[in-house]
């Protein structure tokens, strides 16, 4: 069935967008995983 | 070895009178930020650059005259010299701006802005023209895309040869069959991260004071300079100047995905989300960063300068992932490194910026899919000795796709990991021998040879001469990832003793 142009323009914008958002989240996940370093290495040499 | 004749020169001058020709249209945007804001002497700066390069690229082209197509050989010569071609023309508005002491130093910015380092010599940042502001960030913006790619792709549509180019620039992968294609999807890419990231910096410079117009051109210029991870900013204390955990968390974001292979943006486009926790680079990068931040972390505990754990954080994490990602944005004063971090957290950032982020991005460095074969050999060897000797023991890596481990991929890669490394090793050598101690040439080497940009204050206007151009060289060949100026060196050799 052919695309509405609604849907195209519509999916044109949320791909890029939803990209953004899993890189975005995959970098929290790397901070997240930093700070729990940190907090060791600062626990180890207190 | 086969003797270059005539055409084959012919076609490398026409070549390389396009990009000069498209390089002069590139000015017409700074050229337009000046009369804009009403710089009529940044105007006529940069008309004066405009009007060489046309000059200059309109001869070249009529004078040598070819319908013939690139090979590769061609092509990779092709980038060499015209990236030589253009940051001697790129650095007229530099050197007529008055900001710079010399010519050398201007060359050297520029070939800093279209490496993506970031270092550079201008003197007055802070007070630095519009247009040439401009300049700065449009050189390091193309210069990440692949100025040549931008020149023949954009400007010059249906160049049968770009692919040529496209590898000469070290960007191997094709993301669609058609390298046209490609570049138009890595300019898809990059706008849509252009509009978000302008967007988002340049709101949170608003809400912390800055005037709307002069808050667009911060977002604009801070996005350019860290999705390029260039690390040029618009003041001399970079990042540090805004002082906002927020913009700091934005450009970070941004620089970060600057990092990122374009393949893996565009499975990410094409909604194979998978990937990024798949894909070797990813990967790699992950693994080098975890371990890397512990050692800054402990370097930085042993020092005692952070009590406060997010202030700890917020400077560690930033700094790592500036130096990991090779962008060089910084949050810190240059001697902090050296007077403050110590040699332990030093020396975790060397070896972010020597590892470096993804291929086919606009970062420098090793790059993370080289040490994820070298780490897959590793493996491979340590596999094989535990098994019995009829074995059949292949190692596998996912990039996009999965892949077998190849005896071609695994020499491609440890040819220029050891050609990286030697350069490194040259530069601190070149630094030492200029009096400047070990840790200090060894960064600021590291610094230069793989495109960061982060200074601990051995880069100054008035260095040696001889350290201003091997920084110069180096930053080219860290960026060409040595094959392209290889292949110069053999064109040069060819003339003299092919046959």
């Amino acid at each position: 069935m052919a695309r509405t142009t609604r849907e195209i323009s519509r999916s044109a914008i949320a791909r890029p967008l939803a990209a953004i958002g899993t890189e975005v989240a995959a970098l929290a996940v790397l901070a997240s995983i930093a700070f729990f370093i940190e907090m060791m290495v600062r626990w180890a040499l207190r | 070895m086969i003797r270059p004749r005539l055409e084959d020169h012919v076609l490398v001058a026409s070549y390389t009178g396009r990009v000069v020709v498209g390089v002069g249209m590139l000015m017409s945007i700074p050229l337009a930020t000046a009369l804009l804001f009403g710089e009529w002497e940044v105007g006529v700066d940069f008309g004066i650059g405009i009007l060489t390069c046309i000059a200059i690229g309109l001869s070249l082209q009529t004078a040598f005259r070819t319908r013939r197509e690139l090979r590769r050989r061609h092509g990779l010569v092709v980038v060499s010299v015209s990236w030589l071609v253009v940051t001697v023309l790129g650095a007229i508005p530099f050197w007529l701006s008055g900001h710079m002491s010399s010519l050398l130093n201007a060359v050297f910015d520029v070939m800093s802005g279209l490496t993506t380092t970031g270092l550079y010599l201008i003197e007055d940042l802070d007070h630095v023209s519009y247009g040439l502001s401009m300049w700065r960030f449009v050189l390091t913006y193309a210069g990440g895309m692949g100025i040549v790619v931008i020149a023949l792709t954009f400007l010059f549509r249906g160049t049968v040869g770009a692919y040529q180019l496209y590898v000469g620039e070290g960007k191997e992968e094709r993301l669609l069959p058609n390298v046209i294609h490609t570049a138009r999807a890595i300019g898809s890419v990059s706008l849509a991260w252009l509009v978000v990231g302008t967007i988002t910096l340049s709101t949170i410079a608003v809400a912390l004071g800055q005037p709307p117009v002069r808050a667009l051109l911060h977002g604009l210029w801070v996005f350019m300079g860290g999705f390029s991870t260039g690390g040029f900013a618009p003041q001399s204390f970079n990042t540090f100047w805004y002082h906002s955990p927020a913009f700091e968390a934005a450009s970070i974001a941004i620089f970060v995905a600057g990092s990122l292979n374009f393949a893996l943006h565009w499975a990410l486009w094409r909604g194979e989300r998978a990937e990024i926790r798949r894909n070797i680079e990813v990967v790699s990068f992950a693994m080098t960063f975890v371990v890397l931040f512990a050692v800054v972390s402990t370097g930085l505990a042993r020092a005692g300068i952070y009590p406060d754990a997010v202030v700890f954080f917020r400077k560690a994490f930033y700094l790592l992932a500036s130096a990991h990602t090779t962008t060089g944005f910084g949050t810190i004063y240059s001697r902090t490194f050296v007077v403050q971090w110590g040699p332990v957290a030093m020396l975790g950032v060397i070896a972010a910026m020597v590892i470096g982020a993804s291929a086919c991005s606009t970062a420098g460095g090793i790059k993370g899919f080289r040490i994820g074969v070298i780490t897959k050999v590793f493996v491979e060897d340590i596999r094989r000795m535990v098994s019995p000797d009829s074995a059949v023991i292949t190692e596998r890596y996912h990039h996009i796709r999965k892949y077998v481990l190849s005896e071609h991929t695994v020499r491609s890669v440890l040819t220029i990991t050891v050609a990286f490394l030697t350069m490194h090793s040259i530069m601190t050598l070149v630094g030492v021998m200029n009096g400047y101690p070990v840790i200090e040439a060894a960064f600021e080497g590291a610094s230069a040879a793989s495109n960061t940009g982060l200074s601990c204050g051995v880069l100054s206007p008035t260095m040696p001469g001889s350290m201003r151009v091997v920084y110069t060289v180096a930053m080219w060949l860290g960026r060409m990832e040595f094959l392209s100026v290889f292949a110069l060196v053999g064109w040069g050799i060819a003339m003299v003793r092919g046959r």
